[in-house]
């Protein structure tokens, strides 16, 4: 990892496009700009971690085809017992 | 055109039921272009299937029929990046983590799947929303 040390008002630049600012540091909290085009996407690491790791538990859990069955079982009784209003699910339907 | 699914079988389609994610999934960003894929009209689960890695796929179910409320914000810059006038015309599904249990099953409703069919544009967005979590167990009891 490249480390660098900046202060207020400095700024990174990475590859051509993207550059990082330190706006405003208060206390323990240091409030950072981002310039970046649109395809890239940027997140706060821990909010990008949690939701990256269940996409890849949700990948790799989707094979479980035998839970997968139970559960669409489980899904219809359990509306059955107590219907919610829902939206309709529109989509291709392919053989 | 035709993908081969190692369990959903034989899945034929045309360029046009393509639907492109500009931004990929979080954890698998070079994947782009997804299906959306009902093995029956009935079926709840609707299968997300990755058009170049037929072995990467989701299944997704709709939030409100496990959620009613859900109400996640949908920002301005969300609706251009999926070239929607408003929340309205877009679809919106949370991403199922089946476990051994079916009963354990979790919906991941910080990051839900929003889709403009018309467009062919899809996006998962990333929620700052403290009521919403990655693991919300979708039965009761």
């Amino acid at each position: 990892m490249l480390v660098l040390t900046r202060r207020l008002g400095e700024t990174i630049v990475i590859g051509d496009d993207i550059v990082i600012k330190i706006v405003d540091i208060h206390g323990k909290q240091i409030r950072v700009g981002i310039e970046a085009p649109t395809e890239v996407s940027v997140y706060r690491g821990e909010i990008y971690d949690r939701i990256m790791l269940e996409n890849k538990a949700a990948a790799q859990a989707a094979n479980n085809h035998a839970s997968l069955a139970e559960l669409k079982k489980l899904i219809a009784s359990d509306e059955k017992a107590a219907p919610a209003s829902s939206t309709p699910v529109g989509s291709n339907s392919r053989s | 055109m035709e993908i081969h699914h190692r369990h959903l079988g034989v899945i034929s389609y045309r360029e046009d039921d393509v639907i492109t994610f500009p931004l990929g999934l979080l954890g698998f960003l070079k994947f782009k272009r997804y299906l959306l894929f009902q093995q029956d009209v009935s079926d709840p689960l609707v299968w997300m299937v990755s058009v170049d890695n037929p072995d990467l796929c989701f299944p997704l179910l709709d939030p409100k029929r496990f959620c009613p409320d859900y109400n996640p914000n949908i920002t301005k810059r969300d609706l251009s990046e999926l070239s929607a006038e408003n929340p309205q015309s877009l679809q919106m599904y949370s991403i199922v983590t089946i476990l051994q249990d079916a009963r354990m099953a979790t919906a991941n409703l910080s990051g839900p799947i929003l889709i403009n069919r018309e467009h062919r544009i899809g996006k998962q967005l990333v929620l700052l929303d403290d009521r919403y979590s990655t693991k919300h167990r979708i039965l009761n009891g």
